[in-house]
């Protein structure tokens, strides 16, 4: 295969992706996936060594890199499937080895206050540190590596194929990034050299230090909080939450740019007492202004409850206001008013949105233009930090 | 890597090209978990050993492999002088059968089941009139099968080789709950075969404590690092026995012991190696893990290493699959008979 030539193709195929969204301004087209057919596909896994992990007797290690510290043999694998035991040396099998890339509009991750209207050049890897029932994202996110595709993409190729397709970030997404720690980070700090920004968009589960060492190369991160009990992310995520609620309050520490998902599944973690928990736990511990998507649940993977009816959405959305949360939105309610950024002092639209299509109206460098309120976000380049 | 098979041979013998569908075949002679219901039935394993089939390069004496495996199985079918080996092989398969040998081949050729005993147990369905394209013999991925010995051309006229892996087969597209597991399986154990054959080896492993049946099917599904966690004391793998796939196929499970390790699993580890010199069968594959931990067990305590107990991995999910009514784990409820030639 001419990979040069295919490579060529799908670099051109993403520019006018790129074109589409640096329209600025106007409603802009949301530019759809861009296959990653055109690049050369592997079967080869990775055998780059991992990062924190501890050397234990008899070959075994015991990875250090989020909350789950699985204890492996020599020969097997972590519980993400992609970290490896290599005679006593732990390897992350997917280094440069992306299973999916597409020029995604930066509304899709949802971020919101994070460069409306740009595009991020999205990427993920096999594997997750948790296996949450309603997973959109299963058919990647609960595979290994070779159980499905491979695109050799350095994190160099990486950086530069987010510049070419004029992406202004790089989203690590679709699975769970952490588990894809080092060719995150490398990739992250390869695209700051060219003035490309980094979000990350994960479950949260990380131990303290890789998150310290990685917030230094992100310039967004959007974190799933999937519910406000330890019952729920244990019985449906496999998951644990003091975890996450101590991420969170890192990442607002290192002053990356931060915004949360909470999906409500009825029945679930719909209940008005956990997310007024929730929402008061938010506003003590990072802050009123960091903006919440509430997003409509619909069945998938294992879990076969209906869709979340759209007036539990809203009545969530107004009880977490009452608590102080200054941004809420709800999200897979396709043209809900309340996809809308509005001014929270005096109401004027700052951000007109219809899906992944975005018009800003009053906001100028980063202030309504109505009564000059500050609406915190990443609004211009993101390598400059944040300004609310 | 070349091929490892012919991609049509599987395709089409083994049944998967022509499926898009559900299972359309139903195994005709299930040993279910019913037949163990019976509570004055004893589940019969075979501790079949000989001396001289161990080489000292780790290959098996074929001819003398086989003859134990007829051995084995003759002590299996409880036959008095009048029948032979080959009538207990045709109670349990039949001509139209498609027979799947699930081999654990994870440790490589130092610690895999030996692809000569894999080749006898093909030969003997042969003979009873499953043609060689009808028998595969096969674990998750081509690149493992062929790091445990397994060739294309040793194979060829015995039975296929395939792996998940192979270009074509895959697993199933969607998860399919069996109590606490959720997982895809492989479209070899879906759909590719009518029976089963568990050919597992006898060997510590570092968290379930014993591996030798029930865990070398963690190798039919998609996610089996999903399970590792406390899989020596969860339902993970009774549950995952209990599947139709799996609890309606099995017909057979022979443990290769003729090489076993004792600690330091599952990966192959010199120091908890030693020659056990043969095999352990039974058509209760639960019955051949509670035998197994007993062999492991006692081999670590003579070497003076601490109990699976004390290691914090005794292999509970044994005692679980007998509460589940997979198999017999009681010692009491098993019947261990000797063979050797
Ligand atoms: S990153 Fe993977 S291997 Fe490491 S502790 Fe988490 S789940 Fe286990």
């Amino acid at each position: 295969m001419d990979a040069s030539l295919n490579r060529r193709k799908f670099v051109q195929a993403s520019v006018c992706a790129g074109c589409a969204l640096s329209m600025g301004g106007t409603l802009l087209a949301a530019p759809g996936a861009q296959a990653a057919d055109a690049l050369p596909l592997t079967k080869e896994l990775s055998d780059q060594e991992a990062l924190y992990y501890d050397k234990l007797d008899d070959l075994k290690i015991q990875c250090k890199l989020c909350p789950k510290e699985c204890r492996v043999a020599d020969k097997e694998r972590g519980y993400c499937g992609v970290r490896e035991n290599k005679g006593g040396v732990y390897t992350t099998l997917v280094y440069g080895r992306p299973c999916t890339l597409h020029v995604d509009p930066i509304e899709k991750k949802p971020l919101f206050h994070y460069m409306p209207g740009t595009a991020a050049f999205s990427i993920a890897t096999a594997g997750c540190n948790m296996e949450c029932k309603f997973c959109q994202n299963w058919d990647i996110s609960q595979f290994r590596p070779e159980q499905i595709r491979m695109i050799d993409l350095s994190p160099q190729k990486t950086a530069d194929l987010a510049k070419e397709t004029k992406s202004q970030t790089i989203a690590y997404t679709y699975s769970e990034p952490v588990i894809f720690y080092e060719y995150m980070y490398d990739a992250a700090k390869a695209a700051r050299e060219l003035g490309v920004g980094s979000v990350m968009i994960s479950n949260g589960y990380i131990q303290e230090k890789p998150l310290r060492a990685l917030c230094k190369q992100l310039t967004g991160v959007k974190i799933d909080f999937k519910a406000f009990t330890e019952k729920f992310y244990k019985e449906t995520c496999s998951g644990e939450l003091a975890p996450v609620l101590k991420a969170l309050k890192i990442i607002r520490e290192e002053g990356v740019w931060l915004e949360l998902v909470v999906l409500i599944i009825p029945t679930l973690n719909d209940g008005e007492d956990e997310n007024k928990s929730m929402a008061e736990w938010i506003v003590k511990n990072l802050g009123d202004q960091v903006p919440v998507h509430l997003t409509r649940y619909h069945p998938t993977y294992k879990l076969k409850i209906t869709s979340t009816p759209v007036k539990t959405l809203e009545k969530l959305r107004s009880l977490m206001m009452k608590e102080g949360l200054k941004y809420v939105y709800l999200g897979n309610v396709a043209g809900h008013p309340s996809e809308n950024t509005k001014c929270p002092e005096c109401g004027a639209m700052l951000i007109r949105r219809l899906g992944f299509q975005t018009q800003i109206e009053n906001l100028e460098d980063g202030e309504c233009k109505k009564c000059h309120t500050k609406i915190p976000g990443v609004w211009s380049d993101p390598l400059v930090k944040i300004s609310g | 890597m070349k091929p490892i098979y012919s991609r049509r041979a599987v395709l089409t013998s083994m049944g998967l090209a022509a499926f898009t569908g559900p299972a359309l075949w139903l195994p005709r002679r299930s040993q279910s978990a019913d037949s163990y219901l019976n509570p004055m039935q004893k589940s019969r394993v075979v501790i079949a050993r000989a001396e001289n089939i161990l080489q000292p390069d780790n290959t098996l004496d074929a001819e003398r492999a086989g003859k134990l495996l007829d051995e084995a199985m003759r002590a299996l079918g409880g036959l008095g002088e009048k029948k032979e080996a080959v009538d207990v092989w045709r109670s349990l398969f039949s001509p139209a059968d498609r027979v799947a040998i699930k081999i654990n081949s994870l440790a490589g050729r130092m610690l895999s089941p030996h692809p000569e005993l894999a080749y006898a147990i093909a030969e003997r369905l042969i003979e009873i009139g499953i043609p060689a394209d009808r028998i595969v013999i096969w674990d998750r991925s081509e690149r493992e099968l062929e790091k445990a010995g397994y060739d294309p051309r040793e194979a060829k006229g015995k039975a296929l080789l395939a792996a998940t892996d192979s270009q074509g087969v895959g697993y199933e597209p969607q998860p399919e709950i069996s109590g606490s597991i959720g997982s895809c399986f492989s479209r070899i154990v879906s759909k590719g075969c009518t029976a089963l054959i568990n050919l597992g080896v006898l060997k510590d492993h570092d968290l379930s404590g014993v591996s030798a049946a029930m865990k070398n099917l963690f190798g039919v599904i998609h996610n089996p690092n999903r399970y590792h966690f406390d899989v020596h004391k969860d339902p993970y793998l009774p549950d995952l026995c209990l599947h139709p796939y799996i609890k309606n196929k099995i017909r057979l499970t022979i443990c290769d012991g003729f090489r076993g390790q004792y600690d330091g699993g599952p990966a192959y580890s010199p120091k908890g190696i030693w020659n056990y010199g043969g095999l352990i069968a039974s058509t209760d594959q639960t019955a051949v893990d509670s035998v197994a931990e007993s062999i492991l067990s006692r081999k670590r305590r003579e070497n003076n290493l601490p109990s699976f107990r004390e290691q914090d991995r005794e292999p509970l999910y044994i005692q679980l699959a007998e509460e589940k009514k997979v198999g017999r784990a009681d010692p009491s409820r098993i019947d261990a008979v000797e063979a050797t030639i």
